[in-house]
C-alpha cells in the first residue's frame, strides 16, 4: 500500500502528469492555431498588420495613410544618424556590418556570453556605449529613428527567434516574459492577455483590440496619437499605465524578456517594420 | 382644485398640512429619516470599497507619520514583486504635500489610500504566482 503513491509519482513523472511548464515549441504552435481558429479568413502572414488584419474599414484607412507615411521622415532621420561617425570615427555600421542585408530579424536573441536577451534597441546602444558615446534614450527620437532605418532595412524577412534548449538560461528568460505576459496587474487588474488573447477582435471602447501575433513586426511605429515615431518598450509602459499599473523601465530585463517570448510568439510572420498606426 | 394643483407640482412635499411637534411625530416621517440613513450607509460602504477609512486622530501629525512610513512599506513591497500600481506614488506625494500645508486629516486620508494599494498590489502579486498558469493558450 505505501509504494502505492510512490509509483503514482513515477508514472506521473514519465507521462509528464503535474509538469506545469509546457516547451516552448508546444507554447507556439498553441497560441499560433489560437489565432488561426480565431480569424480564419486571415491569411497567417497577415497578421503582421495588427489590427488590420482583422478589420476591413479600418485597413482601407490604413492603406490611405501608407501612401504618403510618416515615418519616410524617420527612416531617412535614421539613415543619417546611423552613418554619423562617432569621435573615434568608426561608426554604428561597425557594428552590425551585415546592416544593408536587414539585421533586425536577428533581434531579440539570447547571449550566452551576456546571459542577457538582447534587442535592437538595446544593441544600438551597446554599440555606441563601446565606442565612447552616450547612450540615447529608448521611447523616441534618434534611437526610435536608428531602429526605424534598420527596420526598414530588414522588411520581408521571418522572424525566427530561438529559444535555446540547451541553456536553462535562456528557457528562464523566457519563462519569465511568459509570466509577464499572462499575469494580471495594476488597478485594473488585466494582463497583456486579457486584452490581446482573451478579448482579441473586441472594442475597449473606440479601440479594437489587435492579435497577439505580428504584433511586433511592425515596430517602431509611428503612432498618429503621439505624433512620433516610438519604441516597442514605450508601447509596453504605455499599456502597462493604462491598467493603472506603474511601468517598467524601457530595456529592462522585464521588458527585455517579455518582447523575447513576445517575438517568438510571432515566428514565421515577416517584418515590415516601421510601421504607421493611429 | 388649487390644493390638487399644488400636489402635482411639488409631489416629493408631504401632503398633509401639519405643523410643529406633530408633524415630528408624524408616522410617515420615518420615510424621510430611512433615505437619510440609507444615503450615510452607500457613503460609508463607498469610502470602505475605496480604501479610506476616517482618521482616528485628526489633525495628529505622528498618525500621519505612522500612516505614510506604513504606505511607504506597502509600496516597496509591492515593486519589489512588480506589482506596483501606477498611482501610489503620485498619491504618497500628494499627501506629503497636504501634510506640510497642516491639511493632517486629507493627509492621513491620501496615505491611507496609498497603503491600501501597495497592500493590494502585493495581494495580486501572489494570487498570479499560483494563477497565471491557468491563463496560457493551450
Amino acid at each position: 500500500m505505501r509504494a502505492a503513491p510512490v509509483v503514482l509519482i513515477g508514472a506521473s513523472l514519465v507521462l509528464g502528469v503535474g509538469v506545469v511548464q509546457s516547451a516552448p515549441e508546444d507554447d507556439l504552435r498553441a497560441f499560433q492555431e489560437f489565432y488561426k481558429e480565431r480569424f480564419p479568413n486571415t491569411p497567417f502572414e497577415d497578421f503582421a498588420n495588427g489590427i488590420y488584419s482583422i478589420d476591413q474599414s479600418r485597413r482601407e484607412e490604413w492603406e490611405q495613410m501608407e501612401e504618403f507615411p510618416q515615418y519616410e521622415f524617420d527612416i531617412d532621420a535614421g539613415e543619417e544618424l546611423f552613418h554619423e561617425p562617432f569621435a573615434n570615427g568608426k561608426s554604428m555600421a561597425d557594428c552590425f556590418p551585415d546592416y544593408e542585408s536587414g539585421v533586425r530579424q536577428n533581434y531579440p536573441y539570447w547571449d550566452r556570453e551576456l546571459g542577457e536577451v538582447v534587442t535592437m534597441e538595446w544593441a544600438i546602444n551597446r554599440c555606441r556605449e563601446e565606442h565612447g558615446e552616450k547612450p540615447l534614450k529608448y521611447y523616441r527620437g534618434p534611437l526610435a529613428q536608428i531602429s526605424a532605418y534598420l527596420a526598414y532595412l530588414s522588411r520581408g524577412h521571418v522572424i525566427d527567434v530561438e529559444v535555446p534548449a540547451d541553456d536553462p538560461r535562456a528557457l528562464a528568460a523566457y519563462e519569465d516574459g511568459k509570466r509577464f505576459y499572462y499575469s494580471k496587474r495594476g488597478q485594473l487588474n488585466f494582463s497583456c492577455a486579457s486584452c490581446h488573447v482573451s478579448a482579441v477582435g473586441k472594442l475597449l471602447r473606440a479601440e479594437l483590440l489587435g492579435p497577439a501575433v505580428g504584433q511586433v513586426s511592425h515596430f517602431p511605429v509611428y503612432r498618429k496619437t503621439w505624433g512620433e515615431i516610438t519604441t516597442l518598450h514605450r508601447s509596453y509602459a504605455a499599456c502597462n499605465r493604462q491598467l493603472r499599473a506603474a511601468s517598467a523601465k524601457p530595456q529592462s530585463r522585464v521588458y527585455r524578456n517579455l518582447e523575447f517570448f513576445h517575438t517568438y510568439m510571432s515566428n514565421g510572420i515577416p517584418l515590415n517594420g516601421p510601421g504607421g498606426r493611429h | 382644485m388649487e390644493r390638487a394643483t399644488t400636489r402635482r407640482r411639488y409631489p416629493h412635499r408631504h401632503p398633509c398640512r401639519h405643523s410643529g411637534q406633530h408633524r415630528r411625530q408624524h408616522p410617515h416621517r420615518h420615510r424621510h429619516s430611512g433615505r437619510l440613513a440609507a444615503t450615510v450607509a452607500a457613503l460609508v460602504l463607498a469610502a470602505g470599497v475605496w480604501g479610506w477609512a476616517p482618521p482616528a486622530a485628526a489633525n495628529d501629525e505622528a498618525t500621519f507619520v505612522a500612516v505614510y512610513n506604513a504606505a511607504v512599506a506597502a509600496r516597496k513591497a509591492a515593486a519589489k514583486a512588480g506589482y506596483e500600481w501606477r498611482d501610489t506614488k503620485k498619491l504618497l506625494r500628494q499627501a506629503r504635500k497636504l501634510a506640510e500645508k497642516g491639511k493632517l486629516e486629507e493627509a492621513i486620508a491620501l496615505a491611507n489610500r496609498a497603503k491600501r494599494q501597495g497592500e493590494l498590489g502585493l495581494m495580486q502579486a501572489e494570487e498570479q504566482e499560483a494563477v497565471w498558469r491557468a491563463a496560457v493558450v493551450k
